[in-house]
């Protein structure tokens, strides 16, 4: 089954309260990698599995890239904020550009954000709806205006 | 003798038609919020250009997805700007979510 989802990798809640990989989210790099609809993303993997490049997220065959403007292993999201608000906390940042002047780009069904800086781990992954792309153009992808992901405590 | 280069650029938008005009030097672009695009923010064009700006709906159930949504509540899934020598998109990602209790 392919993308059906928006989730938050459990592996990536367990490895930062268990402190086996040190995330610092709004210092950190993470970046925004495109896929396919060859892959069947699933949050429960370990973490190994959630790590671009592998696993699902295997770049040969279902990583959507130009190599230049939206680069293999994604484009970075800028500004990056981990803050609570009440019982929420909420991981955000900039809508996420290519880097460079136009590129094309198919069959993009989704997204994988990971953290470039703690060895690419897997931090969330979103599905767009349905099959998007761009030709000889910009490509951006537009965050929910309640953020990336959301944590909320009850 | 100096050149002065005009930096004034004029927008509009095909679908609403308001116009609006820009003194900036630097590369930018021009959003509004459209009416007839379901009050999202959408890009204007240089008034030079020909192209065509549409809203799509979700292709796929919402199911528990928190999505972003139109004035009329419909599910967007992206803004895509159709010229004569290609494309662009903003393509709007759902929010992820992790909710826990005791």
């Amino acid at each position: 089954m392919p993308w059906s989802n928006s989730k938050v990798f459990v592996s990536f809640i367990e490895d930062a309260l268990e402190n086996t990989s040190a995330f610092a989210l709004a210092a950190d790099v993470p970046k925004c990698a495109l896929y396919d609809n060859d892959i069947t993303p699933d949050n429960t993997v370990s973490t190994a599995n959630t790590i671009y490049n592998a696993g699902q997220w295997t770049a040969s065959g279902n990583e959507v890239a130009d190599g230049t403007n939206w680069d293999a292993g994604g484009e970075p999201i800028t500004t990056p904020t981990f803050v609570p608000t009440g019982n929420v906390l909420k991981f955000d940042g900039v809508d996420t550009p290519q880097g460079g002047a136009t590129c094309t780009l198919a069959n993009v069904y989704g997204c994988l954000n990971h953290d470039s800086s703690v060895a690419n781990h897997g931090l969330s992954f979103h599905y767009f709806g349905g099959i998007n792309g761009v030709t000889a153009g910009t490509f951006s992808v537009i965050w929910h205006t309640s953020g990336i992901f959301t944590i909320t405590l009850t | 003798m100096t050149v002065l280069i005009s930096t004034i650029r004029d927008w509009y938008c095909p679908n609403c038609g308001l116009t609006d005009r820009t003194n900036e030097p630097r590369p930018h672009s021009r959003f509004h919020t459209c009416p007839k695009l379901g009050m999202l923010s959408a890009p204007m064009l240089p008034s030079t250009t020909k192209a065509k700006v549409e809203m799509n709906e979700r292709q796929d159930y919402q199911g528990g997805e928190i999505l972003t949504m139109d004035v009329n509540n419909r599910p967007v899934m992206s803004i895509v700007t159709t010229r004569d020598n290609g494309t662009d998109a903003l393509v709007f990602a759902p929010l992820a979510t992790v909710r826990g209790g005791v």
